[in-house]
């Protein structure tokens, strides 16, 4: 081989070596470039083509009564959007998506004209006219799914619930109050697609710390609608400008129903005058009248003050305090502590007041959570306002004692009288009863909480039986009673001050009737406010039945068994034995049961022995039974076509009676 | 030693005297690739565990994208039928409302609230 050749040779070997290098160190430059300089970039470009995100509408947590009924849930809505931008011939879109959302051409026709890239033109609108936007394919318009808000219970516990505004965010009540725990975060799904934009996998960003959260309220959704009805048919009866009424759970402070009159409806909030949103039972102050007196008389009870067996001059009904008169509705001579109450004297209140002192009336009240917010879990609660001793003069010290100078809220109110009826503890009101999270787990329980033991138990009950003087027949609060239960309460008449004259007005008048029932176990505290009343300005007229038909239909609803039909205490009479004469009386409810066949039931029980109950109906069968104090179990339903023991068996030896139904064929 | 010498002797070791190729007289031979049965039942074993597995993993991949195809569709409808269920919920809310069973009661069905009498208390 040639020197030449070879020369020739390893000059291509070099080239090619040379060549090849140069190659690998472009690649090497590329993918430098690529995978690192640029990375960033690009693997946005990259996820854009296979990635999409699905914006979730944000989620608001449910509102449920304490039964778990939905007072306030969110549902999706559509809402249509333009991007004006994009929209060639406006008027003609316009014209179109106006006749769709029942808005006026010209209106669409402004909003697609502003200077502004993305505007509503409508929103939370009804699927079908969503469908309808979204058939019509208009340019540079679209639909957006959006949660609504829904109060299926239209005006039941809107002051309690209030509302949310058009971007979920609370407005009033619970909504705002607990608005950081029920608004929901934003969330996207993450979702990956093929190249005809198949979605081939959805994955759920992890969420964040602040989920949703539902609240279960103490409300009974029952008792509160039964509440708001009887407060708006007595505030339409009476002319009344407003009213109130609340029931608690003595024991657990638990709020069962917060009534306000007027109502509103807060799926349709803006409809209706900001006025009416204010939930009167926290926000309104007012004097309480004579209602105090039966705190007065707690705190002269407790201080040992007075005594039950002390008496007052009631001075003929005027009484004399520095050159300012205090007068009585009736005249009274001298009257028993009870009598006092029973007959809501004011000059009785003074007296006792005197023998108590401002002072230490002072102190009660105060313990009694006058003067301060209640702190129950809503927004603008008052305080309300009593005079202390050193800004008091003798007027106001005495008018203080029968409940003026000094202003409280119904939930003061309320919760006071619960520490009477549960035997002297405080109790702290709550509306809300569970937090829970998006999978139902609790994630908060509230449970009752005692402020403070104001009274000795042996006070309380003291306090309570002379309440229940006051719904007796010759009290003031008798139109508060309920046949089969004993109630004790007091009624209450305030003037109102004239915003004009500064001086108490002869024409307006706050009503109020506060108690609970049944006296001896209370289980229900009702307070009822009406506010300015037309007819008569009474608590015992006006206020007073509101709290029995509350009372009543609650303890009905909540299968608390009426004690007896007397209010007159007759010791401890069993349950079974309450509806013995009413139960007798009792229509018959089967056609079989004839009049003979009745006879022949009480002839057996009057004898002594069991009565033959077949072919009775059960209502018979159970109303027969316990005037004769048995114990019924009853099996199937229909007619009673067995029983054991047999008829005739002697009663002596019978406890309870078991009794077979059979529908009639 | 001359330098003829030396390039005389290199020549001898390494090269045919006469042509000058270079030959490698090794006294072993190495063999040539010639395996035993076992090693070649072992490597077709080994290939076709290879090609089973090179078509298992494929075969999973196409069946995990299906699966999410699957997946992302049921995803979607559980998302419609638990906004259903809740539009549901909120009807059925509405339907027992107080003030809609009231209605119904007293003006379809012709009920009326119990008097106390015809209320019994069970004991």
């Amino acid at each position: 081989m040639k020197i030449k050749d070879k020369k020739w040779i390893r000059f291509r070997i070099w080239f090619v070596t040379i060549c090849l290098l140069l190659g690998v160190t472009i690649m090497f430059a590329r993918a430098y470039q690529l995978q690192i300089l640029e990375s960033e970039r690009l693997t946005v470009i990259a996820r854009e083509g296979y990635m999409g995100m699905i914006k979730l509408p944000q989620k608001r947590g449910t509102l449920y009564d304490r039964e778990g009924h939905e007072l306030g849930a969110s549902v999706e809505a559509a809402s249509i959007y333009a991007h004006p931008g994009n929209i060639a011939d406006k008027a003609e879109a316009a014209g179109r998506i106006s006749v769709l959302l029942g808005k006026k051409p010209a209106e669409v026709r402004k909003l697609m004209e502003e200077d502004r890239p993305f505007v509503w033109l409508k929103r939370k609108i009804a699927p079908d006219q969503a469908s309808q936007v979204i058939d019509s394919k208009i340019e540079g318009v679209g639909v957006l799914t959006e949660t609504r808000r829904f109060y299926p219970g239209r005006e039941i516990a809107a002051h309690l619930l209030g509302f949310v505004g058009i971007d979920n965010q609370g407005l009033e009540g619970l909504e705002k109050k607990y608005d950081s725990l029920l608004r929901g975060p934003e969330v996207d799904l993450l979702q990956i697609h093929d190249a005809l934009a198949r979605p081939f996998s959805i994955t759920e960003p992890p969420l964040p710390a602040q989920g949703t959260h539902d609240l279960l309220l103490t409300i009974d959704k029952d008792i509160q609608y039964k509440a708001q009805q009887a407060l708006k048919g007595a505030v339409a009866k009476t002319g009344a400008r407003a009213g109130h009424c609340l029931v608690v759970d003595a024991w657990r402070g638990e709020i069962l129903a917060m009534a306000v009159v007027p109502e509103f409806d807060p799926n349709v909030f803006w409809q209706h005058q900001p006025d009416q949103w204010r939930n009167r039972t926290i926000t309104d102050c007012f004097e309480p009248g004579s209602t105090i007196k039966a705190f007065l008389l707690a705190a002269a009870l407790e201080e040992r003050a007075v005594s039950l067996s002390s008496k007052f001059d009631c001075e003929q009904g005027r009484y004399r305090i520095r050159d300012h008169v205090i007068h009585d509705t009736r005249e009274h001579g001298v009257l028993s502590v009870s009598e006092i109450l029973v007959h809501s004297s004011n000059i009785g209140a003074v007296k006792i007041g005197e023998s108590l002192g401002y002072k230490k009336f002072y102190e009660y009240l105060r313990k009694f959570g006058f003067g301060s917010k209640t702190g129950i879990d809503l927004l603008g609660e008052r305080e309300g306002f009593i005079r202390p001793l050193e800004q008091a003069g003798p007027v106001d010290q005495a008018t203080l004692f029968f409940g003026q100078g000094m202003t409280v809220t119904s939930i003061q109110m309320a919760m006071a009288m619960a520490a009477i009826a549960n035997g002297g503890k405080l109790m702290r009101p709550y509306v809300v009863k569970r937090v829970t999270d998006e999978s139902g787990h609790a994630v908060e329980e509230i449970r009752p909480g005692i402020v403070r033991r104001v009274l000795s138990e042996k006070t309380a009950k003291r306090v309570a039986s002379l309440l229940e003087g006051v719904v007796s027949r010759d009290g003031t609060g008798f139109q508060a009673s309920i046949e089969g239960f004993r109630v004790a309460g007091k009624t209450g008449t305030a003037q109102k001050v004239d915003p004009e004259t500064k001086r108490y007005s002869d024409e307006r008048y706050m009503a109020a009737f506060f108690g609970f029932v049944p006296a001896d176990r209370p289980k229900l505290v009702i307070h009822v406010v009406i506010d300015e009343p037309k007819s008569s300005p009474y608590g015992s007229v006006v206020a007073a039945p509101v709290f029995r038909e509350v009372g009543q239909w609650a303890l009905t609803y909540l299968r608390i068994a009426p004690q007896q039909n007397l209010p007159v205490l007759a010791g401890s009479q069993g349950s079974s034995a309450a509806m013995g004469p009413k139960g007798r009386n009792a229509p018959s409810s089967g056609k079989q049961e004839g009049p003979r066949h009745a006879t022949v039931v009480h002839a057996a029980g009057s004898r002594g022995v069991l009565p033959d109950f077949r072919g009775l109906g059960m209502r018979r069968v159970c109303s027969e039974a316990s005037a004769l104090g048995l114990k019924v179990v009853l099996e199937g339903t229909g007619v009673a076509v067995n029983q054991d023991p047999k008829p005739g068996s002697p009663l002596r030896e019978i406890g309870a009676v078991r009794v077979s139904f059979k529908p009639p064929a | 030693m001359t330098r003829q010498e030396t390039v005389k002797k290199h020549l001898s070791r390494a090269r045919n005297a006469k042509t000058g190729i270079r030959i490698k007289n090794i006294r072993v031979k190495q063999s040539r690739l010639s395996p035993t049965r076992r090693q070649v039942i072992f490597i077709f074993l080994m290939l076709c565990m290879l090609m089973v597995s090179g078509i298992g993993y494929v075969w999973s991949n196409y069946e995990r994208t299906q699966i999410g195809y699957d997946l992302s569709q049921l995803k979607k409808e559980e998302m419609r039928l638990r906004e259903i269920n809740r539009k549901l919920r909120v009807e059925l809310a509405l339907l027992k409302s107080p003030q809609y069973l009231e209605e119904l009661a007293i003006h379809r069905l012709g009920l009326r609230q119990p008097s106390r009498e015809q209320i019994v208390v069970l004991p």
